[in-house]
């Protein structure tokens, strides 16, 4: 799954493990940028599902979890404030991985409201 | 022949009266106990239930696979290992004999889906209850966050279920399938050293555990729940049972202390428009329980310390981590001071004895979705799997976390329970370390009469049961004969009788005074 940049060429792939990108030299820091840097942060599943948690929480748990998240996101997130729109949750999904994991979750929060008598 | 921990002497019961006294007055102090609560991991702070339960799974695996690795090194020799652990599913190429770790998840036709409730037409009602949800075409598939294979090969797919993680080692093949030559758990945690050299003082220390009392019911046996406080207070027996009983530091209440016909009633109630507290001339059958509740550990309480577990069937959340029961329910009981209300799952530090347990929702749910039979092999399992609730969330649910999964096991216990199981089992286990652990299987009082006595040794804690039955005959109990017939009509394979039913010898019966075949 690709999607093509109109402005800087570049695409997200799903997966992209985000290590490389240290390697390559640092671009001039303008919003968007940093919102593509965010971006592919949410969009690597080696740091888990994006969906449902804050940014900041989930940087954290990579940290915990010795996972070397990229210390760019966090400043990103910390410099803009962690109510800022910087730090919401990746509302986009489509790169998430929906596999049969997050099918049990689907089940789970039917389920759930099925017993608790909400129509 | 096991040693039976503890035998009253027969000589001082019936006897004569002495003409000194003192034996009579004399008073017997409660030995203490150090005692550490580590239930904190297990209480929810912020509630948040807008997450998704795909978290749980991801903190699960990543932090499982240390672990796993070194339990694949072990096994399969480092040279396999350190070449061809793939980090990701995605990694294993078509014909390369690799390791990979992930989660498994197993299809399963007959698990209850609310998604076939709901497309189904809806005058369909749901499938009858079963024991046993298994049946001969689950599949087993391992996956992680990147992909999936079914498994195929070497694997015992009925014994395992939803949400373990294991580390397998085998060749993809063409086609997708995952041919397994060899399969391996992440083990028994390795013990904390600071627990292990607690000295072991002189004294026997004790702590009695009890699981299921079902009060509020109308075939509650009073005599046996009036025998059973007796005993712990020190009313009942000889001399030396009270000199025992006042070795006895602390009894845990293992869930499930109401019955679970109350919430029966309830539903075949009409809804009535009002609370029942507000309407007169009624008192709903959950509050007289607790009421009895409250008698029963206010008298235990004004001479021991209790614990209190949540379980299945009382007034606490549904959700695992059950959180504590709330003192005001039990005003009387908190007035002494002595009663802890604690999580399900349960972790103390008893006398420097680590005790980790549960009420049994976790081996209950394992037992539907699996096809072992014997529950103190599932108890053992949730051990060898490191983790307590592997079917948390599929099938048993639990709080959405979102960073962290409080039940992998990091250390070991030494004495690991779980409660409300239809009969007393018990067995040791040890890990790679040569950390034992004592499992045991406590079981529901309101069937089998009976608690469960631990002499606190650390690493070498003895167990037995301990028997309040008040029958004059060896008649059966009717409740537990319908309840195990239930059971065994349930399984699908007949591989004998749930568990082997391991009494020790030093069962004691205390109102069998006519009883001539005592088993000595």
């Amino acid at each position: 799954m690709t999607s093509l940049d109109e402005h800087g060429g570049r695409q997200i792939r799903p997966g992209k493990i985000f290590s490389e990108d240290h390697n390559k030299p640092a671009v001039a820091v303008t919003p968007r940028s940093e919102e593509r840097v965010l971006e592919e942060f949410d969009l690597d599943y080696a740091f888990g599902p994006s969906n449902g948690i804050s940014r900041l929480m989930r940087w954290e748990r990579a940290q915990r979890l010795c996972l070397n998240p990229p210390e760019e996101v966090r400043r990103i997130i910390l410099q803009h404030g962690s109510d800022s729109k910087y730090n919401e949750r990746y509302v986009e999904s489509a790169a998430s991985s929906y596999n049969s994991l997050s099918c049990i979750s689907l089940y789970c929060s039917l389920w759930n409201r099925h017993i608790s008598g909400i129509k | 022949m096991r040693n039976r921990i503890y035998m009253a002497e027969p000589e001082e019961f019936l006897c004569r009266p002495t003409a000194e006294d003192e034996a009579f007055r004399k008073t017997h102090t409660r030995s203490g106990c150090s005692y550490l609560n580590l239930c904190e991991r297990f209480r929810l702070r912020e509630r948040n239930y807008v997450t998704q339960y795909a978290h749980i799974y991801f903190t699960r695996l990543e932090k499982m696979r240390p672990y796993l690795e070194n339990a694949a090194a072990r096994e399969w020799g480092n040279e396999v290992c350190v070449k061809n652990v793939k980090k990701r599913l995605l990694e294993a190429e078509v014909g390369e004999r690799c390791c990979i770790i992930g989660t498994l998840f197993k299809k399963m036709e007959l698990k209850p889906s609310i998604l076939k409730e709901i497309s189904t037409s809806h005058h369909l009602l749901s499938q009858p209850p079963r024991a046993k949800l298994t049946s001969s075409s689950d599949q087993l598939v391992v996956e992680d966050s990147s992909q999936r294979f079914p498994l195929s090969g070497n694997i015992p797919s009925p014994h395992l279920v939803t949400g373990v993680l294991v580390a397998l080692l085998g060749t993809a093949m063409r086609g997708g399938v995952f041919e397994v030559e060899d399969y391996t758990f992440a083990g028994l945690p390795s013990r904390e050293e600071s627990v292990e050299t607690e000295e072991q003082e002189e004294e026997e220390r004790y702590v009695l555990l009890v699981s299921g009392l079902g009060m509020g019911s109308s075939w509650c046996d009073q005599l046996s729940l009036e025998m059973f406080v007796d005993y712990v207070t020190g009313q009942l027996g000889g001399v030396s049972d009270q000199r025992f009983c006042s070795s006895l530091v602390r009894v845990i209440v293992a869930g499930n202390s109401i019955t679970p016909e109350t919430s029966k009633n309830a539903e075949r109630q009409e809804k009535k428009p009002h609370a029942r507290f507000q309407t007169r001339n009624y008192s709903a059958d959950t509050v007289e329980a607790v009421k009895e509740m409250d008698n029963f550990l206010a008298q235990l309480t004004s001479c021991v310390p209790v614990d209190l577990m949540p379980g299945a069937n009382d007034p606490a959340n549904y959700q695992l981590p059950q959180q504590p029961l709330h003192l005001c329910m039990f005003p009387r009981a908190r007035a002494t001071g002595r009663l802890s209300s604690l999580t399900n799952p349960y972790h103390t530090v008893i006398g420097g004895t680590v005790f980790m347990g549960c009420s049994g929702q976790n081996v209950d749910d394992i037992y539907k979705f699996s096809s072992l039979t014997d529950r103190l092999e599932i108890l053992e399992n949730t051990l060898q799997w490191r983790h307590m609730l592997p079917t948390s969330p599929d099938t048993l649910n639990c709080y959405p976390y979102q960073d962290q999964d409080p039940f992998i096991m990091n250390t070991c216990p030494h004495v690991y329970f779980c409660g409300n199981q239809p009969s007393f089992q018990s067995g040791r286990i040890t890990g790679c370390d040569g950390q034992s652990v004592l499992t045991i299987c406590v079981p529901s009082f309101d069937l089998t009469h009976s608690a469960v006595l631990v002499r606190l040794r650390g690493g070498e804690s003895e167990v037995q049961e301990i028997e309040f039955g008040t029958s004059l005959s060896h008649a059966p109990n009717p409740h537990l004969e319908a309840v195990l017939k239930m059971q065994k009509e349930g399984e699908e394979k007949g591989e004998g009788d749930g568990g082997q039913e391991s009494r020790i010898e030093g069962e004691m019966t205390l109102l069998h005074l006519m009883d001539d075949d005592d088993d000595d």
